[in-house]
């Protein structure tokens, strides 16, 4: 994963939880509503798609690797012999 | 363009929840038995009687305390009997998931009817103006079994803790979008 999963779990489920209770405490579900343990599983699988997607923050790109042309040998009946350096 | 993206993730997930809080059915009442049943609440103003055949979707709204009035019988049919039958009952608070029995009664009697007055006073920091508690009366009265659910909550406007819960909320939503930036 590119992002931060264990921080997406905590937070997600954090965020799952509460918004169930203030949904609760603002009148919006009633207290046996399902959404209460449903939100918390959301918030969970939330904050592992945002840590595997990481659409925020800088893409690390790593530079290319240097490839040097294969030398000619100067030599053409010596196959094996490499570059002199 | 993927912010855009992660909000609109965002946003769809609420509007599931809403749309799903919006779709749930209004349902019956007296779920057993011929029972009948009410509550007066004497200090409210309007909306005084509780009783137990009002529909669910109905949510009555309670004050933090009072005295009340009850009375409740097993039915129009139901007679005095000539020895005492054994009885037991209680009044559940419906969870998610699960039950909580807040008040149950044991004992024995002639009687088909009761009656009285009840008093209580919750504490100043129990959570006003919420969502509906659904609240379950049931009663065994020698084998006849009566439940009635009716849906409650408590008058008043939402406060400090409402608004610290969505404070919270709102910080726990921020550090699952934070689950979503790169590792350096």
């Amino acid at each position: 994963m590119k992002g931060r999963p264990i921080l997406g779990v905590i937070s997600g489920f954090l965020f799952g939880f509460l918004l169930g209770i203030s949904l609760f405490l603002w009148g919006v579900i009633p207290l046996h509503s399902d959404f209460l343990w449903i939100l918390p599983l959301l918030g969970i699988v939330l904050g592992l798609v945002m840590a595997w997607w990481a659409p925020f923050g800088k893409t690390s790109e790593q530079p290319a690797p240097v490839t040097s042309p294969p030398v000619e040998s100067m030599d053409p009946e010596s196959p094996e012999s490499g570059p002199t350096s | 363009m993927h912010r855009r993206a992660a909000t609109v993730l965002v946003l769809g997930m609420l509007s599931v929840v809403l749309v799903g809080v919006l779709a749930m059915p209004a349902v019956a009442e007296i779920t057993r038995g011929d029972c009948r049943g009410s509550a007066t609440f004497p200090d409210k103003s309007t909306d005084r009687i509780l009783d137990a055949a009002r529909p669910r979707s109905d949510v009555f709204e309670a004050p933090l305390s009072a005295t009340i009035g009850y009375s409740g019988d097993l039915g129009p049919a139901a007679e005095p009997s000539d020895e005492e039958i054994p009885f037991e009952g209680g009044v559940v608070i419906r969870l998610p998931r699960l039950s909580w029995q807040i008040v149950g009664w044991v004992g024995a009697t002639k009687e088909v009817s009761a009656g009285g007055e009840y008093t209580y006073d919750l504490p100043d920091f129990t959570p006003q103006g919420t969502g509906g508690m659904q609240v379950t009366a049931w009663h065994n009265h020698g084998g006849t079994v009566c439940e009635a659910v009716v849906t409650v909550s408590i008058s008043g406007s939402p406060g400090g803790v409402a608004v610290g819960a969505a404070a919270v909320t709102v910080l726990a939503g921020a550090g699952t979008l934070a689950a979503g930036r790169r590792k350096p």
